[in-house]
């Protein structure tokens, strides 16, 4: 463990390194062997990964190293531990980044990853063959998620949170067998729920990890672990409830007991932040937290055509919250009672037209 | 450095008329390049102009031929379009230009790496760097693997590993910063790869597979779970979706999504495939860079009819350039083209096929490969139809005994002589009105299926699929009487096996000594045999006067018989030479090429088949007549065409014998060890007849109108002129 630990730092240092002026004194014969301690590196984290003793040891020792990195240089950019998977990315990317990368090794990462076109320098580092397919992998991807393609009943979500969101469910299937998953699965999740980078994205891609799968209706070890873990993060189930599409909230109540009672839960304070402007004749907004009267009416009118068990439950708890608010039949007096009346409009025209 | 003449022959010659442009154009795009974030063409391409001009007096001006400007503003002007655009249809017209825009990259890389140094280059093609940095950052472009390799290529060749001057300096950095957004991910894509620590190479794989499984559902789904009319049709997006896929057919993780596309069914007018999509998956399946299955396949050329027809045309014409006969080698190109599994699953892909071989047969009346080619396709055909329906038993020649074989190939010539005679006799009566076609002179064992696939093509004939012009409607009344000997004319050219053991069972027939009852039989079956076969090459009585040939070939083979079966046992070893003569004598005064092929087949099958050992015979009647040919041939041209013909007539006999290895009914090690005596003596004899180059004979045209899909705007074949003129040629025979 000694020589992991050891190997790791003089790894991390060779990382920090890529992105300094120092790199200049690099000759590819450097730089392939900074790639090979890449790869190194990817196999510890592939090995570590769900192990985690050796994972809180590793990580440790990586933000020891970063604060003394940190001293050295300046701009020093972290290293963490799910970087050393993707180390050899981190690497290139630094290099080709670096205005001071010397120009020697940027023709031998070209040579790295080009057919051998008879200029003697084909295949100088490991592992790259694959980079010229992944390159026009990417852009097809890319592609495809721009499709205007009807996916049909997949929740209102596009491809791309839902490709998104099956990457991480089948990250979060990978780790549930070992020890300790539950504090495994809750990192990856906070992380994710924390990163400033796209605040808006993990959202959906959350709900795609929920939403990704065939059949949703049957039990699901996954789901279940991601559901709890939105239970008791409920700023990250607010920021869901104000940012997905009103269908994909639906879906996701349909989905899981647990969600329907938080989203509910939700839409009811929603509700009590709403207050009737008599003059105006109209239910407004009375602090920060609360939506506008129509969007609420909006979250209710997809649960009650959502399909009978959540249509049922929840017309009967409005009609019991229009009872706790007295049954009055007025417009103005509560809230649920409005909400009531203006479904049952939208129903009525509905079936008009 | 290397001479300029090459850049010449590579094709840049006719872009010599054009002045070279030592001043940039000044195109529309020009100004709102320079605020492009990630090429940063503008700059760096102004930058490059001044520079170019302050090197320009330095730099050798006669390296590269420049481009002309039509061209170059033309994919300029395509790659500010594309790289600019924010709404898909500019997406889509680049996946469009992909092919073209391939061979423009191409072109340039050549250029490029023609120059002495990037200083050069950049002079020679100022507009590379701009041109490079746009189409870096088109998704269309970049997803095509032979395009993006190119555009690194071409950076590649611009990188200066020991730069010098300044442009070199500055060229360096900025390929840098487009390799770097080439390769690396955005903040956005980095953003799952970062949290579960997944490389680039894996995420990019991965994310592919699973949008394309999520968009084969889409479109497998297809619109039948539209509820309401105001719901959206799920097949809106179809044809963009093909056309998006253009440059990821050849991709395996985007095989299931081709292949969903292409089995679609078009029950929707919304679902339509782009043609563009449609021709790329075809050029690439034929070749070979596509996989398909045969379900793909048949549902493609139920798509395209043009696609159906260029495939079939493709394996005809590679099956009649192979350079020797091969059995098995043709069965399995036949295979390979999934064309007989694709006719054995859609009917209306058997009728298309049929016709053109019909069709063809007609022109390549001779043709002893095509015949190879139509019964192999007949026998891959009848395979995979009997693997896909049980109870559609194909029964092969080997498992019919002898005798069997006989009495229905002898009811099968007594029945066509009759129907023959019928056809004529009311072809020459005066005419009254439509005449109806003969009768069904089919026999009903062991052609059993075949006739059932007859009966399933008239069965068909009626259905709304055939509203194509048939073979049958090109010519006159005249044609259609005729038609029905035709029906069963090519009905025996598919199921050739029959006539192979036509020949097999007459050289075989035991030599008869008294004349008892059983020998009567015996030599009326060896007639009607002869006729059979005399009717395979003399079908008609127009163009090929079957009966003269058939009085001629009583004539020929009593000598044969004469000559090679005695009754006397055993045989004199070698026959009076007189006799031999004379044989060989009434053996060449036959006139057409057709009779020569028919008594090149009967002298093979004696020399393979014949009970008492007469082959050293035979090789001499065949030396004897090659004798004869090398004189002709200096006379006449055509001659050779004759030889051509003749040699691959015997070397389609003989893969036919040696493919039916296990042939109960015959020696088979007498029959193995006599064929392979006669290979190695023939081809000796046959050379000796000056080798003559094979020409891959000219096609016929596509005999069909495209109902669903227009035609293809450059013809798959040398198209002959008129379909119907040569074609009517042909038909006039029948």
């Amino acid at each position: 463990m000694e020589a992991v630990l050891k190997n790791l730092e003089s790894t991390s240092e060779l990382l920090a390194i890529s992105e300094t002026e120092y790199v200049r004194q690099w000759n590819e014969s450097t730089v392939k062997r900074a790639f090979q301690w890449s790869d190194y590196c990817e196999h510890i984290f592939n090995r570590f990964n769900a192990e985690p003793t050796i994972r809180t040891a590793i990580e440790n020792k990586l933000r020891h190293i970063n604060d003394l990195l940190r001293k050295t240089f300046l701009d020093h950019r972290d290293l963490t531990f799910t970087d050393l998977g993707r180390c050899r990315d981190v690497l290139m990317e630094r290099l080709l980044k670096n205005p001071a990368c010397p120009p020697s090794v940027i023709n031998a990462l070209f040579g790295s990853f080009q057919p051998n076109d008879g200029r003697g320098d084909g295949q100088v580092f490991l592992g790259f063959s694959g980079l010229r397919g992944s390159v026009s992998c990417k852009s097809a991807g890319e592609m495809l998620w721009a499709t205007d393609v009807n996916l049909g009943a997949k929740g209102g979500l596009c491809i791309k949170d839902l490709v998104k969101g099956s990457i991480l469910r089948e990250h979060i299937q990978k780790l549930i067998p070992h020890t300790d998953s539950e504090s495994l699965i809750k990192r990856l999740l906070d992380s994710i729920s924390q990163s400033n980078s796209d605040k808006d994205s993990y959202s959906e891609m959350i709900a795609g990890a929920l939403l990704c799968c065939e059949d949703r209706t049957a039990p699901d070890v996954t789901r279940n672990v991601i559901f709890t873990w939105l239970e008791s993060h409920p700023k990250t189930l607010l920021s869901m409830c104000q940012v997905l599409p009103v269908l994909t909230l639906t879906e996701l109540a349909q989905q899981s007991e647990q969600f329907r009672l938080a989203y509910v839960g939700i839409l009811k304070n929603w509700a009590s932040a709403l207050m009737y402007d008599v003059t105006e004749g109209e239910w407004i907004i009375s602090d920060d937290n609360g939506v506008p009267f129509s969007t609420l009416t909006e979250h209710f009118r997809y649960l009650v055509t959502s399909g009978h068990q959540l249509e049922a439950h929840t017309l009967r708890e409005l009609h019991e919250l229009k009872e706790g608010d007295g049954g009055f039949e007025e417009r103005g007096l509560s809230v649920w009672g409005d909400i009531l009346s203006e479904l049952s409009m939208i129903q009525s025209l509905a079936s008009v037209s | 450095m290397k001479a300029p003449k090459t850049v010449q022959r590579r094709g840049t010659l006719r872009y010599a008329g054009f002045t070279p442009p030592t001043v940039i154009t000044t195109n529309g795009g020009e100004a709102r390049i320079k605020q492009h974030p990630v090429c940063g063409g503008g700059k760096f391409h102004l930058l490059l102009i001044s520079l170019i001009q302050q090197v320009s007096g330095m730099a050798s001006r006669d390296k590269i031929e420049p481009f002309p400007k039509p061209l170059v503003q033309f994919w300029m002007g395509k790659a500010c379009e594309w790289s600019e655009a924010t709404v898909p249809s500019a997406q889509l017209d680049a996946c469009r230009h992909l092919e073209r825009l391939r061979g423009f990259l191409q072109e340039v890389l050549g250029a490029l790496r023609l120059a002495a140094s990037v200083a050069d280059a950049l002079q020679a093609l100022p507009f590379v760097g701009q041109l490079l940095g746009r189409l870096c950052c088109v998704p269309c472009v970049t997803a095509d693997e032979a395009s993006s390799t190119l555009l690194l290529q071409c950076l590649r060749s611009l990188f200066s590993p020991a730069p010098q001057t300044t442009i070199e300096r500055k060229a360096n950095d900025w390929i840098r910063k487009t390799m770097c957004h080439l390769l690396t991910a955005d903040e956005e894509r980095c953003c799952v790869m970062k949290h579960v620590g997944l490389p680039s190479e894996e995420y990019n794989t991965d994310s592919l597979t699973k949008t394309v499984t999520l968009l084969t559902e889409a479109v497998n789904r297809g619109c039948g779970s539209v509820r309401t009319p105001s719901e959206r049709c799920l097949c809106d997006g179809i044809h963009s979706l093909s056309l998006t896929c253009i440059p990821l057919v050849t991709r395996p993780e985007a095989a299931p999504l081709i292949g969903a596309l292409l089995r679609r069914p078009v029950s929707c007018d919304r679902a339509q495939l782009s043609e563009e999509f449609v021709e790329t998956v075809f050029t690439s399946f034929l070749s070979k860079k596509l996989h398909l299955d045969v379900h793909c396949a048949g549902a493609l050329w139920r798509h395209s009819l043009s696609s159906l027809e260029r495939a079939l045309f493709h394996l005809l014409r590679s099956a009649l350039s192979l350079s020797r006969a091969d059995l098995r080698g043709l069965d399995q190109q036949v295979n390979d083209s999934l064309l007989p599994q694709a006719c054995a699953q859609h009917c209306s892909i058997f009728l298309v096929v049929n016709e053109i071989f019909r069709s063809t047969v007609l022109e390549l009346e001779e043709s002893a490969v095509l015949r190879m080619l139509i019964q192999s396709f007949t026998r891959c055909f009848l395979t995979a139809l009997a693997a896909q329906d049980p109870e559609v038993g194909y029964q092969g020649h080997r498992e019919v005994p002898q005798e069997a074989w006989l009495q229905h190939l002898t009811h099968v010539s007594t029945q066509l002589q009759l129907a023959t005679t019928e056809f004529e006799d009311r072809d020459d009566r005066p005419r009254q009105g439509h005449r109806h076609c003969g009768p069904t002179v089919l026999p009903a064992r062991p052609a059993g299926l075949l006739v059932r696939q007859k009966a399933s093509i008239s069965s068909i004939t009626s259905a709304p699929l055939t509203d194509r012009p048939k073979i049958a409607s090109l010519s006159t009344d005249a044609f259609t009487t005729g038609g029905s000997v035709f029906e069963v004319w090519f009905l025996l050219v598919q199921g050739g096996g029959w006539v192979d053991v036509a020949a097999q069972l007459l050289a075989s027939t035991e030599p008869h000594t008294s004349s008892s009852s059983s020998s009567y039989s015996s030599s009326s079956s060896s007639a009607a045999l002869l006729w059979l076969l005399t009717f395979f090459y003399h079908p008609t009585n127009r163009g090929h006067q079957r009966t003269q040939q058939w009085e001629r070939m009583q004539r020929v083979w009593g000598d044969l018989r004469g000559l090679c079966l005695r009754p006397v046992t055993p045989p004199p070893p070698h026959p009076p030479p007189v006799e031999l003569e004379a044989v060989a004598e009434s053996l060449h005064s036959s006139s057409s090429s057709t009779s020569k092929l028919l008594l090149l087949r009967l002298l093979l099958n004696l020399a393979i088949f014949c009970p008492s050992q007469c082959d050293t015979t035979i090789l001499q009647l065949i030396r004897k007549m090659s004798e004869k040919k090398k004189k002709k041939e200096e006379e006449e041209g055509v001659e050779e065409e004759e030889v051509v013909s003749m040699r691959r007539e015997a070397e389609c006999l003989l893969a036919a014998v040696a493919a039916e290895p296990n042939s109960g009914t015959l020696a088979s090690a007498r029959v193995q060890a006599r064929l392979r005596t006669l290979e190695d003596t023939l081809w000796n004899a046959f050379s000796q007849w000056r080798e003559v180059p094979l020409r891959s004979p000219r096609l016929p045209n596509p005999p069909f109108t495209h109902h669903s899909t227009p035609p293809h705007p450059t013809p798959p074949l040398e198209m002959v002129p008129s379909v119907s003129k040569t074609t009517a040629r042909a038909v006039a025979v029948w």
